[in-house]
């Protein structure tokens, strides 16, 4: 892994922590981003945030399969996501016909989705893998932006309307300059940007721009009951961030063969023990497999998992663990550091 | 006939418009002080953020995170287990969006705080106020009920109209005839308590619907006294053993949540008991996946495994739990001292000192006058051993101590058994019960939806013999938590039907006590005999027999809803008796109220509640109960199933709209206020103005015709031509002064000393400084906490002594009550669960739901776009294969009730066998309006019609009988959405054809 976690400017980056092992799976994360930004007609079916169950086809549908690397290391041309079948086009519901009960007997209408519904954006909800109850696994995988060092995004649009900010990193599209070709939702493999139809410009997260800039934690992460996101600086040794990446090597990069350099970072999911068919714990044998961590976390997810383990294993003993008090946090206000507000409000 | 206002805030924005809005948007908004957000400081209410000038495209973000004005607010009169803070922000008069107030501090150092509490339904509460099923005009039924055709009246006219019907009823057929579902939706303001206390006034039987929706754990109140017992979640993270044992805090208590996880970091184990692979399972240590409703099996083999490895408590377990009293074996019976001599106390109870080698007389047991506590001083009570003594007339009985018999009940329950009955290995059962035996602080928790298989009470009373064994119960970081209450005594106040404001007031509520008893339980507090929280409890008991025409909603469900024949047939063979016939013993021997008690029901009052979504077998109500009714009334923000069949819907403010305390739920000791961030939308109305103006019509009517003092429920005499006089507190609050009546409330309660409704518009919320009670009823039994440090229960029965509210006053896991004793259940044991519905090869197992508070969210388009839209079953892959039921299928469940139709989900998580859903979908989302509640009998279990023994007592969300769905079996097929509509509706025609003949 080579990935540099520095923007190349060399300015500062702005980067978000999240700790799987207290992910709820609650998707509150997903309703304080939507009701803040996503509120347009076009944005409908549009999630800057969202959650998904892993492993699962995910939020659009197969996103993993269609970007990123080949097999022999080639980057894949990546594709434009379908509205119905990979995004799932936002359902709208017959209310007013349920409340008028047209129609009579067991025939009356019931309330549902104008047309039936083939995808979603939590369409695999809790299905998972493996066989019950020796093996089955899932996790919750909460993604947004990854506001890469290297974004593809960036390099796709033709009219330079995408933007990577010098003082914190933040990559933005620029609503005046898009024209909505549509090359960066192409190109990002992790399908983070999104087309706005209605309005003809492509739009993604914005990191919470206008609150970073008051000093407040983005609303996925502030509005998180699992408590699961820290965000600050990468390079600030006294931030969360950078103890948890840097120091601890515990936070580890979603995709980093893909080669954009994320920043947005994942604690990856230890599990409960496995049984193998007689009911046997084998305590040895994570129930979430090995391969599925490494397909998404990259082959330094086993050494994060020990350090885990391990920092565990000395709390137990009744030792002192610094990895440990910051996974718990706390003061859940030290989660997000970042500087006070420097732009007065109007 | 509702108004969709989305489409003022929310606009369908064309690129153009976008820009021309926003800047719109900046000119209109009003001027605010200007201000620095600083970092993370939380927001003070009230502040303004205006928009930035529209400069560069970026303003467009800017203007987006900016309002006219922040309130304070919570989801106040709503059955959620949390309460959270939130800021609601404030735009063009409308509440655009809300966003954690995370303001709370941690309870002491060392543990984690409580921010930011919130989920995501509480994120878009303004979906559902501005949504598609709000009301917000008057309606009346002018088609058949539920033909969905309604006529806009006026105020005037809609309370003008049901006075009119109420007055006619209560005189022609007793005021009890008025039934009010007060429903699980409630809170401690001006809104729940006006409801209550113009029912009240008005002699109406209020329904107790605590175990009527399976959610009152009378296992719990089985064995200490009181069925809800918990203090703040950060208590979790104390614990070095977190079992999860019927819980699913992940989807059902995501504001607690992560103390679990965070508990874990520190060190602790988690262990998850479940069939399924929970989202709270994918993060334990130790997952146990059970056969549903077995887990009294696996508690039982646990006790055991303790008992014998030697990790017994046994100064705690003498002292703390029945396990020393004597019991007769003969007869099964306490050892009483009615036995030892003529006109003896009958609950004076034994234990046997082995230094004296004689039975003596149990400190605090109920008949124990002058010794209220449990200390023992110089005894020694044997747990184990035979003994024998002399009865009055002489004879000799043999005698053995609870323990004894504890451990002989246990002998079957080896590791090897409990692994047989759970479907678990022998090794799973043992990785547990070592795990258990060898924590220090072993701590279970347990949700109300433990309480829903007919033999719930026997697992939860099994896992709390596990925690005592330990002595964990009590202890600090350790115990049973299934959620406590702190109480407000000022909403009792209002509720109870004080008349008086101020001190008046206050020696008001000692009328509705007889005068001897009142002065007896205030010497014995006085002497030191009784604790505070004992005599509280006994005098609310008191109070409520004397006044309160409270119906038992079991009782009234079997009575009147036309499914004694349906429960009668589920349990037969079950018991030695049928349900009817338990029913009508504990009826004759004045155990148990019924309520109406000379007709049935003819006014139905609801909307903290929604009965035909809810209520087991609805085809039978409305079959029987719902023809009888001549008035059907829904107060309610929203429109609901029960809504569209009912007559009138009086449109209530909704969560923001009114002032109002979210109930007191121990998991967080702070208050939550919720302000009234916006004027009540539309016509609506909040219900302190409602029921004021309503007991105003009650009474010129009563006025008009004279009538006379009515005898209410044979209780408390109802004078309805004083009605709105006494509702209104002779004129000190009037219809318009709900915010007045909140401030009552916190001047009344010792949880909330020196608050102020004004200070709570600031900040939200203000920690208790007190426990408090409510209804007569302490729940937390810690009279040192106030305020400080983590909320622990029950530590005045173990670090202050004073007995337990139980007959032996401790935590009895040996019932003697004759029903038991013939029962076979007089212990904690493990019973089979019946096949209810037929013998179907699935069991129909529910959670609460992760995306709706019940049925409020749960036509939500934001929130069903998250999900698939329609109601699911989620089925393993592995059984949906061998059905050739694909993913998204119609799935048709059926049983001896009928057929239903719901969407096929597949998932890993689910056990093979288990057809697995998520609760409170409204019938209208189903095919045929027909949800799974159509093939739910919801049994009645009969021990609990039990009365006449200590604890086993009838009272208001403590013990009664209730309804059980988790033995729910079905057949599951792939669903033919034409055939099953054609099919239903020839079924239907039938059916009304046979009607008409």
């Amino acid at each position: 892994m080579t990935t540099t976690r520095t923007a190349d400017a060399g300015g500062r980056q702005l980067a978000m922590v999240l700790d799987l092992n207290k992910c709820l799976g609650c998707h509150t994360c997903t309703i304080a981003c939507k009701k803040l930004w996503n509120r347009d007609a076009g944005a409908a079916y549009a999630y800057w945030n969202n959650v998904e169950t892993q492993p699962g086809q995910g939020y659009p549908r197969r996103w993993q399969e269609t970007g990123g690397r080949t097999a022999t290391g080639a980057v894949k041309r990546g594709e434009i996501p379908d509205l119905d079948a990979d995004y799932g086009r936002a359902w709208t519901f017959n209310h007013e016909q349920v409340r008028a009960q047209v129609g009579a007997g067991a025939h009356k209408p019931w309330l549902r989705p104008d047309a039936p519904p083939t995808w979603g954006p939590n369409w695999d909800e809790d299905h998972g893998a493996g066989e019950h109850p020796g093996t089955n696994h899932y996790f919750y995988l909460p993604r947004l932006c990854n506001h890469c060092t290297h974004p593809a995004c960036l390099d796709a649009c033709p009219r330079r309307a995408i933007t990577k900010r010098g003082e914190d990193g933040i990559v933005l599209v620029d609503q005046d300059r898009c024209h909505g070709y549509r090359f960066c939702v192409e190109a990002c493999p992790y399908k983070k940007v999104f087309f706005d139809p209605e309005r003809g410009v492509a739009n993604k997260c914005i990191f919470c721009l206008p609150r970073i800039e008051e000093g407040v934690a983005p609303a996925c992460a502030r509005q998180c009951p699992g408590r699961l996101r820290f965000v600050g600086y990468l390079d600030d040794p006294e931030g969360p961030i950078w103890k948890l990446v840097e120091k601890w090597k515990v936070a580890l990069p979603l995709h980093p063969e893909y080669g954009l350099g994320p920043n947005v970072f994942y604690v990856p999911p230890v599990g409960p023990v496995a049984f193998d068919r007689a009911g046997r714990l084998v305590d040895d044998a994570p129930r979430i497999p090995g391969a599925l961590l490494e397909s998404l976390f990259g082959s330094r997810v086993h050494e994060a998992l020990r350090i885990v383990r391990d920092e565990r294993a000395r709390r137990r003993r009744g030792e002192a663990s610094e990895l440990m008090d910051l996974l718990i946090a706390y003061d859940w206000n030290a989660s997000f550091r970042l500087p006070a507000g420097t732009r007065e409000v109007l | 006939m509702t108004r969709d206002v989305h489409d003022r805030f929310d606009p369908v924005l064309r690129r153009r418009d976008f820009l021309r809005l926003a800047a719109l948007a900046a000119a209109a908004a009003s001027s605010g002080c200007s201000l620095l957000v600083r970092a993370r400081a939380p927001l003070a209410a009230g502040s303004a953020r205006r928009p930035p000038k529209l400069g560069t495209w970026e303003d467009l973000y800017r203007q987006r995170w900016s309002w006219d004005a922040v309130k304070k607010g919570s989801h106040g009169w709503l059955n959620c287990r949390s309460a959270c803070n939130w800021d609601l922000y404030v735009k063009d008069g409308l509440v655009v969006r809300e966003e954690q107030s995370a303001n709370y501090e941690a309870s002491e150092a060392g543990v984690p705080d409580f921010n930011p509490r919130g989920c995501q339904k509480g994120a878009c509460y303004t979906e559902v106020m501005y949504g598609p099923s709000r009301l917000t005009v008057p309606l009346k039924r002018v088609g058949a009920r539920g033909s969905g055709r309604w006529e806009r009246v006026s105020w005037d006219r809609a309370l003008d109209e049901i006075a009119a019907a109420i007055v006619t009823i209560a005189e022609r057929d007793g005021t009890d005839a008025v039934v009010h579902d007060l429903g699980p939706h409630f809170d401690q303001g001006p809104t729940t308590a006006v409801r209550a206390r113009f029912f009240g006034f008005l002699g109406a039987s209020m329904m107790d619907d605590w175990a009527e929706i399976g959610d009152l754990n009378v296992g719990a109140t089985m064995t200490f006294g009181f069925p809800h017992m918990g203090g703040g979640a950060d208590e979790w993270f104390l614990s070095d053993h977190l079992v999860v044992w019927m819980m699913n805090p992940s989807v059902t208590q995501i504001p607690d949540a992560h103390f679990l996880f965070e508990a874990k970091y520190a060190g602790a184990d988690l262990v998850v008991i479940d069939p399924q692979y929970s989202a709270t399972a994918i993060h334990a240590d130790l997952w146990l996946p059970l056969r549903p409703g077995t887990d009294a099996a696996l508690a039982l083999a646990t006790a055991r495994y303790i008992w014998d490895g030697g990790h017994v408590d046994r100064d705690y377990v003498r002292e703390q739990t029945d396990l020393p009293m004597l019991v007769r074996l003969d007869t099964g019976r306490f050892l009483r001292e009615s036995d030892l001599k003529a006109g003896g106390n009958r609950e004076i109870l034994y234990l046997w000192d082995a230094a004296t080698r004689r039975a003596v007389v149990a400190p605090g047991c109920a008949g124990n006058a002058s010794d209220g506590k449990l200390a023992l001083g110089r005894l020694e009570p044997a747990l184990e051993g035979r003994f024998t003594v002399t009865v009055a007339d002489g004879t000799e009985v043999g005698v053995a101590p609870v323990g004894a018999l504890l451990r002989e009940h246990l002998e079957p329950w080896t590791l090897d058994e409990a692994a047989r009955v759970t479907g678990l290995s022998r090794a799973q059962v043992e990785r547990f019960a070592a795990g258990f035996a060898g924590a220090q602080r072993p701590m279970v928790l347990s949700s109300w939806g433990s309480n829903r298989y007919l033999h719930s009470d026997h697992m939860n009373r099994a896992k709390i013999l596990c925690l005592a064994l330990k002595g964990a119960v009590g202890r600090r970081g350790g115990g049973y938590h299934n959620a406590g209450w702190v109480g407000m005594e000022g909403f009792d106040g209002v509720m109870a039907g004080v008349e008086r404001t101020g001190l008046r007031g206050r020696f008001e509520i000692f009328d509705l006590v007889e005068k001897g008893l009142l002065f007896d339980l205030v010497v014995d507090q006085a002497m030191r005999r009784k604790s505070k929280a004992q005599v509280e409890w006994e005098l609310g008991r008191h109070a409520e027999e004397r006044n309160a025409c409270i119906a038992n909603s079991a009782s009234m469900n079997l009575a009147y809803q036309g499914v004694q024949a349906d429960l009668d047939r589920e349990l037969d063979g079950l018991y030695p008796r049928s349900l009817g016939d338990y029913d009508a013993e504990s009826r004759a021997r004045g155990w148990m109220p019924r309520l109406p008690r000379r007709v049935q029901p003819r006014a139905w009052f609801t909307g903290g509640n929604n009965f035909l979504r809810r209520t087991n077998l609805p085809q039978r109500a409305i079959e029987t109960m719902w023809p009888a009714l001549e008035l059907i009334v829904d107060v309610n923000p929203k429109l609901t199933f029960t809504g569209m069949h009912a007559d009138y819907l009086l449109p209530a403010a909704g969560y923001y709209e009114k002032p109002g305390f979210k109930y007191p739920i121990a998991y967080v000791p702070y208050l939550h206020y919720c302000d009234e961030a916006v004027r009540p939308i539309g016509d609506s109305k909040n219900e302190w103005e409602i029921f004021s103006l309503l007991a105003e019509r009650v009474q010129a009517v009563a006025r008009a015709r004279r009538t006379p003092v009515l005898e209410g429920c044979g209780k408390r005499p109802v004078d309805l031509q004083q009605i709105a006089e006494k509702l209104s507190y002779h004129g000190v609050f009037g219809p318009g002064d709900a915010m007045k009546v909140a401030q009552e409330i916190l001047d009344k309660s010792t949880s909330t000393s020196g608050m102020s409704v004004a200070r709570l518009k600031e900040t939200g919320i203000a920690r208790y400084t007190g426990t408090g009670a409510v209804g007569g009823q302490p729940q937390l039994f810690n009279e040192d906490w106030t305020g400080d440090g983590v909320l622990r229960p029950a530590t005045l029965f173990t670090e202050k002594k004073w007995r337990w509210p139980t007959l032996t006053g401790r935590q009895q896991f040996y019932i003697d009550h004759p029903w038991f004793l013939e029962a076979g259940e007089a212990l904690p044991t493990h019973l089979e669960s019946p096949k209810a519905g037929g013998d179907h090869p699935f069991q129909l197992v529910s959670c609460h739901a992760r995306w709706s508070i019940h049925s409020v969210w749960r036509d939500d388009p934001m929130l069903l776009r998250l999900q698939r839209g329609e109601p699911v079953i989620y089925l393993n892959p592995t059984d949906a294969a061998r059905l050739r039921v694909a993913d998204g299928d119609w799935a048709e469940l059926s049983n001896d009730y009928g057929s239903i139709l719901m969407r096929a989900k597949h998932s890993t998580m689910v056990r093979p066998g288990v057809a697995y859903h998520f609760h409170a979908w409204e019938p209208h989302q189903f095919p045929g309006h027909k949800s799974y509640k159509q093939i739910t009998p919801g049994l009645m279990n009969p021990m609990h019609f039990a009365g006449g023994e200590g604890q086993l007592a009838w009272r208001f969300g403590v013990w009664a009988p209730g309804t059980h769905v988790q033995d729910t079996r079905v057949s599951i097929r792939r669903g033919n959405l034409d055939a099953w509509l054609a099919r239903a509706e020839t079924e239907r025609a039938a059916a009304a054809k046979e009607s008409v003949s």
